[in-house]
C-alpha cells in the first residue's frame, strides 16, 4: 500500500514538473516577457532595471530556479492587464466557481444516483431503457451546444432564467446542469452497473428471502455497498469540473476561475496565464491525490495488493 | 516437405491469405447496431466526398443573405439551413467541417495511437527502471488538466491546424500506454511467450511478431473511444478560438460564431451541435459494440 501511495505522489510530482517547466518555456517562446511588462515610456535602463528586478536577468537555468522559486512562494507576479498579482486575481474568482463545481456535483449525484439505481434494480425495463439513452447521450453532447440550448429554450424562449452572469441562485441553475450533465451520464452509468453486480450477489438474495420489503433493501442496503466507487466517481467529477468550467463559464459569462483562464489566454496576459494554468494543476493533483488516498484507506483491498 | 518450389510460392500464398480477410469483413460486421453505423458510414461519406459537392462554396461571403433561416423556416431553398451572419452556406460549412473533424481526428487517434502504444510495449514489456519512469510520466500526462494547458500551448504557437493536431497528440498518448501497458503485461505471461523467449527470440523479434498483433484489439476499441474524446476537444478548443483558425468551417467555430445571434438566428448554433453530438454518439456506441465483440477486458456496462 505504501507503494502505490509513494507512486502516486511521484506521478503527482511529476504533473506539476511538467506543467511548471511547460508554462515557463512557453513564456519565453514568444518573446521577451520583460518587453511585455515593461511600460512604454521605459527606455533601456528602466527595462534593464526591471529585468533584474525579476530576476530575469541570468541564464536560462538561473531563471528557471527564480520561476520556481517564486511559484513556491505563491509569487506569480502581475497581471499585465489589471497590474495586480496574478493570483489575488485568481483568488477572487475561485468562489464563483466553486460555487458552480458544487452545484453541479449535487445536481450529477442527485439526479445520477437515483436514476442508476432504479435502473440497476430493474434491468431491460423501461426505466433502465431511459437512463442508459439518456447516460448515452449525456456523454455525447457537447456541453458547449447544450449551454446554447438551454439558454436558447429557458433564457430566451421561456425568460424562465436569466441568460448570463452570476446573480443569486437563478443563475446558477442554467450554468450548473450544463457543467454537470457529462457527469449526470458517468454517474448513472457507473451506479447502474454496480447496483447490477450487488444485486445478484447472495448477500442481498439472503436479504430478501429474509423477508425485507424490497425497498429497503435498495435503498439501505444496496446503496450502502455502491457508494465506495460511486462516491470516487463522484469526486473525480468534481475534479473534472475544473475543467469543464472554462467553457460553460464563457457561455454563461459566470465570473469563475475558468473565465479568467479565457480571458487571460486571449490578452496574452503571461503571467495570469501561467497562475491560471499552475494553480489548476495544483489543484487538480491535490484533489485526484485525496481521492487516491480516500479510496486505499477505505477499502481494504488495495492494501493488500501488489502495486501497479 | 519444404520444397524449393513451396518456398517460391510463400510470398504468394501470403497474399491471398491477406485479401481472404476481405471475405470476413460482413463477417465481422454482424449485428453491428445499424443506426450508429449508418450515421458513422454518412459522415466518413461526407467528409470524404462532401467538400466537392457543396451546394455552395462554404467560404463565399453574401451580406445581402446573412442570417437567413433554414428552407422550411422561412428561408429559400438556395440555403437549405440558413446562412450565418456572413451570408455563408450553413449547409454547406457543415459539410466541409465534417471533414475537419474526421481528417484531425483519424490523424490525431492513429498518430497518439502508435506513440502511446509503442511506449506502453516498451514499458510493458521492459519492465523495471524503465517501466517506471514511463508510468510515472504517463501518469503526469493523464493527470494534466487538458482544456486549460492546451489554451495556453495554443497561445504561443502558431494558429493552424498543425499546431492543434500536434497539441491534442500531446495530451492524446498517455491514454494508450497506460492499457496498453497493463494487456502487455498480461501477455508476457502467456506461454507462447515464454516459449518465444526460451526458444531464443530476441526481444524486439518477440515484441513486434508476437505482442504487437495480439495488442491490436485493445488498440482499435481504444481507437474509437480517442476518436470520440478527440472530436470533442478539437471543438472545444474551436470553440473558444483556440483551434482550427477561422475561415475553416469547423463545427465547434460554428457553434461559437452563433452564439450571439442564438435568439435571432438559432440554426447557425443548432445544426453544428446536433453533428457533433450524432457522430460522437454513433463512435462511442460503435466502440461499444467492437468492446464488446473484440476485448473482454474492456466490458463494463
Amino acid at each position: 500500500m505504501y507503494v502505490y501511495i509513494f507512486n502516486r505522489l511521484v506521478g503527482a510530482a511529476v504533473t506539476v514538473f511538467l506543467v511548471l517547466t511547460l508554462v515557463f518555456f512557453l513564456v519565453r517562446l514568444s518573446g521577451d516577457p520583460v518587453a511585455l511588462m515593461a511600460d512604454p515610456y521605459f527606455d533601456e535602463d528602466d527595462i534593464q532595471a526591471l529585468r533584474e528586478d525579476l530576476g530575469l536577468d541570468g541564464t536560462v537555468a538561473e531563471q528557471y530556479l527564480v520561476f520556481l522559486g517564486n511559484v513556491v512562494r505563491g509569487d506569480f507576479g502581475n497581471s499585465i492587464r489589471f497590474r495586480e498579482p496574478a493570483l489575488n486575481l485568481y483568488l477572487d474568482r475561485m468562489p464563483a466557481t466553486l460555487k458552480l463545481m458544487v452545484f453541479g456535483v449535487f445536481f450529477a449525484i442527485g439526479l445520477g444516483i437515483p436514476i442508476g439505481v432504479i435502473a440497476g434494480v430493474s434491468p431491460g425495463s423501461r426505466i433502465d431503457g431511459v437512463a442508459r439513452t439518456g447516460a448515452l447521450l449525456g456523454q455525447a453532447v457537447p456541453s458547449f451546444w447544450l449551454g446554447i440550448m438551454l439558454i436558447l429554450l429557458f433564457a430566451v424562449q421561456l425568460g424562465w432564467l436569466p441568460t448570463s452572469g452570476e446573480h443569486g441562485l437563478k443563475s446558477m441553475i442554467l450554468p450548473g446542469i450544463t457543467l454537470g450533465s457529462f457527469s449526470i451520464a458517468a454517474m448513472t452509468r457507473l451506479t447502474r452497473s454496480t447496483v447490477l453486480d450487488i444485486w445478484d450477489t447472495e448477500y442481498v438474495r439472503l436479504l430478501m428471502v429474509k423477508g425485507l420489503p424490497r425497498r429497503l433493501v435498495i435503498w439501505k442496503h444496496v446503496v450502502k455497498n455502491a457508494a465506495l466507487p460511486v462516491m470516487t466517481l463522484a469526486s473525480l467529477q468534481m475534479i473534472a469540473f475544473l475543467s469543464g468550467s472554462v467553457i460553460v463559464e464563457q457561455i454563461f459569462a459566470w465570473p469563475g476561475v475558468g473565465r479568467v483562464a479565457v480571458e487571460a489566454v486571449f490578452s496574452r496576459d503571461f503571467p495570469l496565464i501561467q497562475t491560471v494554468v499552475v494553480i489548476n494543476t495544483v489543484l487538480l493533483v491535490l484533489m485526484n491525490l485525496a481521492v487516491d488516498l480516500a479510496y486505499v484507506a477505505i477499502d481494504p483491498r488495495i492494501r493488500f495488493t501488489a502495486a501497479r | 516437405m519444404i520444397t524449393d518450389q513451396a518456398r517460391a510460392n510463400v510470398p504468394a500464398a501470403r497474399l491471398m491469405g491477406a485479401l481472404g480477410v476481405f471475405r470476413m469483413v460482413p463477417e465481422g460486421l454482424r449485428g453491428v447496431p445499424r443506426i450508429p453505423f449508418a450515421i458513422f458510414v454518412l459522415f466518413v461519406a461526407v467528409a470524404v466526398v462532401g467538400p466537392y459537392i457543396t451546394p455552395q462554396d462554404p467560404f463565399q461571403q453574401s451580406l445581402q443573405t446573412r442570417l437567413a433561416p433554414p428552407a422550411w423556416a422561412g428561408g429559400s431553398t438556395d440555403n437549405l439551413l440558413g446562412t450565418d451572419s456572413l451570408g455563408r452556406d450553413v449547409l454547406s460549412r457543415l459539410m466541409k467541417g465534417a471533414r475537419i473533424a474526421l481528417a484531425i481526428g483519424v490523424t490525431t487517434a492513429i498518430a497518439a495511437g502508435i506513440l502511446g502504444a509503442a511506449l506502453g510495449m516498451i514499458a510493458g514489456f521492459s519492465g523495471g527502471a524503465i517501466d517506471y519512469l514511463l508510468m510515472r510520466l504517463t501518469d503526469g500526462m493523464i493527470a494534466m488538466p487538458f482544456l486549460v494547458v492546451a489554451l495556453a500551448i495554443a497561445v504561443v504557437l502558431p494558429p493552424s491546424i498543425k499546431t492543434l493536431v500536434a497539441i491534442l497528440i500531446f495530451f492524446g498518448w498517455a491514454g494508450y500506454a497506460r492499457i496498453i501497458r497493463s494487456t502487455v503485461l498480461q501477455l508476457r505471461e502467456a506461454e507462447f511467450i515464454q516459449l518465444a523467449k526460451v526458444a531464443g527470440c530476441s526481444s524486439r523479434r518477440i515484441l513486434w511478431r508476437h505482442i504487437s498483433p495480439n495488442v491490436t484489439n485493445t488498440f482499435v476499441v481504444l481507437f474509437t473511444l480517442q476518436l470520440a474524446t478527440v472530436i470533442i476537444a478539437e471543438a472545444s478548443l474551436s470553440f473558444l478560438g483556440m483551434g482550427v483558425p477561422p475561415p475553416e468551417p469547423s463545427w465547434g467555430l460554428m457553434l461559437s460564431d452563433g452564439r450571439r445571434f442564438v435568439d435571432t438566428a438559432w440554426w447557425i448554433s443548432v445544426f453544428p451541435g446536433v453533428a457533433i453530438t450524432l457522430v460522437v454518439l454513433s463512435v462511442n456506441m460503435l466502440g461499444d459494440w467492437l468492446r464488446v465483440r473484440l476485448d473482454p477486458k474492456f466490458r463494463q456496462v
